[in-house]
């Protein structure tokens, strides 16, 4: 199969696009890594890729924190083999807030869990990559990366900055055959909100999908949420060989949602 | 098999008896081009079922695009201006065991491009996927220059195949699959459309037309799930490449890698040229059912050649 003999590593795959995106690459014949802080459902992850005949292994992982990413790493590296695949998808939400009142402890979780993270994952398993020659980093940014939204400023810099540094990490890279690139999710049917401690409602998904002049203008023209296994596919698709002279990109596979 | 009959016969009818190829140019038998790594059954994505349109299929990203949803299992109609190309794009079809037809027709004409459609889908049934690769960098002895030496008909002419020829194409095949309710529409823009170029005006601005209007037709069909996106190669081993850096010898892809004022002012950081199959491989996601959230968007197949 299209990914056999490759090692993924997904973080946040503990549930929505993560788990998704790990379920995808078990199902196209890759050892799956599966991360996240949430354990239970790590293991979750990889009762259902074993289910559906693939090889998988849960790993509790803040990636906050370099020393567990370290850890993680080589644990996944004994077991399945070198990483050859890096999904930096970890990442929360938080609550409705503007930036003049935004307070110092958003500002250190949120640019800590959503950008940094990336950072030190990648650092992490580059090394891995170097060795075989060549890999795949895929990212999850989002439309946020671009599009301003209202009550969530902290968010949309943390996703603008994961958007460049997946560029600046791809002029880096290229010279080892290692591509970086993101996706762009616009608004996508996952617990992105629950688990992040914040109130999701049913107006808020409204809005988003038929728009509102304030914050999610556009609506979705493609006329449905996304769901994470349209995600999961941009990404299967950026980690494989066919995707060689893909890099730097961010792929935003949102409806049109933030085209505005 | 009596596809090959019906081509042949198409072939004959249309363009005449065909003529001699060049077997020896490895740019239109595809010696250059990268082995698949993986056989169309292991990877999961099929088109079995599926029918395309491909302008531009004589050669280049075009021909690399056809062979590849042909191998994929859909049925591949073959839109070009050169005959020879065609014939030549039929036979690599064939040797796959994928079915094709050819037909030979100028993108420019508005009622050719809607006969020539509706003649598709009179013969293989309702059209899933329309792929615009056709498209031109030198349409006249003044499109390579400075902008002010422009002629106007090179000017109109680099206009009416990179950006009319798509427009009409597009409009045709959405005509067809706007009552079905679903369709894939997927343009070659490039990344000339989003930088600007010395001496290459007409055609930047050809490209930078062909992006805005992948964006605007997405928002128009996204009500009937038809998604339009585009793909914008960077430097690609196609024979319009030579025209673009100047030069077909190793010594100006070299220069190109690396970086020159004029065009690719930090050179290319993936270290080289990009083949048709990288850019085949980014239209048929787009053209696959999988990829029917992803509307308006442009990807650069360039090596980050774009780095803005």
């Amino acid at each position: 199969m299209a990914f056999t003999d490759k090692t993924v590593f997904v973080t946040g795959a503990g549930s929505g696009i993560g788990r998704a995106t790990a379920e995808l690459f078990g199902q196209k014949g890759a050892k799956v890594a599966v991360g996240d802080i949430n354990a239970a459902n790590a293991e979750a992850t990889v009762r259902g890729i074993r289910q559906a005949g693939g090889e998988a292994m849960a790993v509790a992982v803040d990636v906050t924190q370099r020393e567990q990413i370290d850890q993680a790493v080589d644990a996944v590296r004994q077991t399945l083999g070198p990483i050859r695949i890096l999904v930096n998808n970890a990442g929360i939400a938080h609550r409705s807030t503007t930036l003049m009142e935004a307070d110092a402890e958003i500002w250190q979780r949120i640019l800590s869990t959503n950008l940094k993270s990336v950072l030190l994952c990648t650092q992490a398993v580059v090394p891995q990559m170097i060795e075989q020659g060549g890999g795949r980093i895929v990212n999850t940014a989002s439309t946020a990366s671009k599009v301003p939204r209202l009550d969530i400023g902290p968010y949309c810099v943390s996703k603008a900055g994961v958007l460049h540094l997946t560029r600046c990490l791809a002029m880096e890279l290229a010279q080892y055959q290692i591509t970086v690139n993101a996706i762009g999710p616009g608004s996508v049917v996952t617990n992105l909100r629950e688990n992040s401690g914040v109130e999701a409602s049913e107006a808020r998904r409204d809005a988003q999908l038929h728009g509102d002049m304030e914050k999610f203008r556009l609506g979705i023209p493609l006329g449905r949420l996304g769901q994470p296994i349209d995600q999961a596919h941009a990404i299967v698709f950026l980690a494989s060989d066919e995707a060689e002279y893909i890099s730097g990109q961010c792929l935003f596979v949102d409806g049109l949602h933030g085209q505005c | 098999m009596t596809y090959g009959i019906a081509v042949s016969l198409v072939a004959s009818t249309l363009l005449g008896p065909p003529r001699v190829r060049c077997y020896d140019n490895p740019w239109l038998t595809g010696e250059n081009g990268r082995q698949e790594t993986a056989a169309p059954e292991e990877d999961g994505m099929t088109f079995e079922g599926k029918v395309a349109v491909v302008t531009g299929a004589a050669s280049g990203i075009g021909r690399a695009t056809a062979l590849s949803l042909g191998r994929h299992g859909a049925r591949v109609a073959l839109f070009d201006l050169n005959a020879d190309g065609l014939a030549e794009t039929v036979v690599q079809l064939q040797h796959a065991g994928a079915e094709s037809q050819l037909y030979g027709l100028d993108i420019t004409h508005q009622e050719q491009v809607k006969q020539t459609v509706a003649q598709v889908v009179q013969s293989w049934g309702p059209l899933h996927i329309m792929v615009n690769a056709a498209g031109i960098n030198q349409a006249g002895p003044t499109s390579y220059g400075p902008g002010l030496a422009v002629s106007e008909a090179d000017w109109d002419r680099m206009m009416e195949v990179n950006l009319m020829g798509t427009v009409h194409c597009a409009l045709a095949a959405a005509q067809h699959m706007r009552p079905l309710r679903r369709g894939r529409i997927v343009n070659v823009a490039s990344v000339a459309g989003a930088v600007p170029r010395m001496n290459m005006s007409s055609y930047c601005v050809s490209k930078a037309a062909v992006r805005m209007f992948t964006k605007c037709l997405a928002l128009e069909l996204a009500a009937f799930s038809i998604t339009v996106n585009a793909v914008a190669p960077g430097p690609t081993q196609t024979p319009m490449l030579g025209s673009a850096v100047g030069g077909e010898d190793p010594q100006a892809h070299e220069r190109m890698i690396a970086g020159y004022s004029e065009i690719y002012r930090l050179g290319v950081p993936l270290g080289k040229l990009g083949q048709p199959e990288d850019v085949a491989s980014a239209i048929q996601y787009f053209a696959s059912d999988e990829a029917h959230h992803l509307t308006g968007v442009i990807l650069n197949v360039d090596g980050m050649a774009q780095l803005t």
